[in-house]
């Protein structure tokens, strides 16, 4: 599931039964195995997760 | 040592002048003020080129006359007549050549010399016109280009919207503004069985997988925009929400090959879903 908002990046490759938060960011490349928390930024392979945007939540509610 | 500066025209030693120019103050009755070191480093280049002409690395012509060495003036160069870049001269027209024997009366390499034009120089009408068609030219192939690139998208999105409308059949509820592109490429892999909710013919696009206890329902929210390549592969079930973005060549897929069993070949095994889903 990938959650609204969301923007992922050019080859990223989102694995079976991995859910992606709302308004999260996947960089270039990135192989997701894990999932990903709302307003989060991950990058890598495998994907983890290098900056959240603080307070978006209350705003996004 | 004399005491007016044109004496210093004289030749004598390089020494001298300077110590007598660096004692030397500035022309108080004249009531001007004038450096003593600008008036003798003027002075002592021309006693220098006197005395000691030719002798000096850096200078040695300084002291030559030009008489002496005996060769032509050249004269300056004229400016091109288009500029600094000019322009490139025109080839010489081929000149008809007899197989090695002159058999004609006429020379033909001078005959075809003498009426070749030499170095033409365009008129100023000459110029304009030329520059004008070359502002012509230019917005015309400007004008052409960009009505070529309007058409181009006009055209892809006429085909896009086109198909979309007629596949907008095959998947359970399709949104009206929705578009979908026609696959494009060779599958890289054999196709796989429609599905009721979304079905494409070609591996990469979106793709549900039917059968083998699977039911794929693959769901994509308002808004959202796909790039091209990518893959949506959904044997269970996968959902996009709204105002999703997904570059190219980006794979989901809710489903992987089996490969708990190493006898067995990958290619032959079912297709086991993810109980995360």
């Amino acid at each position: 599931m990938i959650g609204d908002g969301a923007w992922l990046g050019q080859n990223v490759v989102v694995c079976p039964g991995v859910t992606i938060g709302r308004g999260a960011v996947i960089g270039a490349n990135a192989v997701v195995l894990d999932d990903v928390p709302d307003y989060a930024v991950a990058v890598g392979v495998p994907a983890s997760v290098v900056r959240r945007f603080a307070g978006t939540e209350e705003v996004a509610q | 040592m004399p005491n007016s500066p044109s004496a210093y025209l004289e030749p004598c030693p390089v020494a001298d002048l300077h110590l007598d120019v660096g004692s030397r103050q500035p022309l108080a009755g004249i009531g001007l003020q004038v450096k003593s070191a600008t008036i003798g480093f003027a002075v002592l280049n021309r006693s220098e080129r006197a005395a000691l002409s030719g002798t000096d690395i850096e200078n040695r012509l300084a002291g030559l006359d030009v008489a002496q060495l005996e060769e032509q003036p050249v004269a300056a160069l004229a400016p091109p007549p288009h500029g600094v870049a000019g322009r490139r001269p025109r080839p010489r027209p081929r000149v008809q050549r007899s197989g090695g024997h002159n058999t004609s009366f006429f020379n033909t390499r001078n005959a075809g010399l003498e009426d070749a034009p030499r170095n033409p120089v365009p008129t100023g009408a000459e110029r304009q016109s030329e520059v004008f068609y070359t502002e012509v030219v230019g917005r015309a192939r400007a004008a052409i280009g960009r009505a070529t690139v309007r058409t181009g998208r006009f055209l892809a999105r006429a085909r896009a919207k086109t198909f979309s409308l007629a596949a907008s059949g095959a998947f359970a509820s399709f949104g009206v503004r929705s578009v979908i592109e026609p696959p494009s490429g060779s599958p890289a892999r054999p196709t796989s069985p429609s599905g009721t909710t979304s079905s494409s013919a070609r591996a990469r696009g979106l793709q549900t997988l039917d059968g083998q206890g699977h039911s794929g329902v693959l769901e994509v929210g308002d808004g959202t925009s796909i790039s091209g390549q990518c893959v949506l592969s959904a044997a269970c079930s996968v959902r996009l929400g709204r105002k999703v973005l997904l570059a190219r060549n980006v794979y989901i897929s809710d489903h992987i090959h089996a490969y708990d069993d190493p006898t067995r070949a990958v290619l032959i095994r079912a297709l086991p879903v993810s109980n995360r889903s």
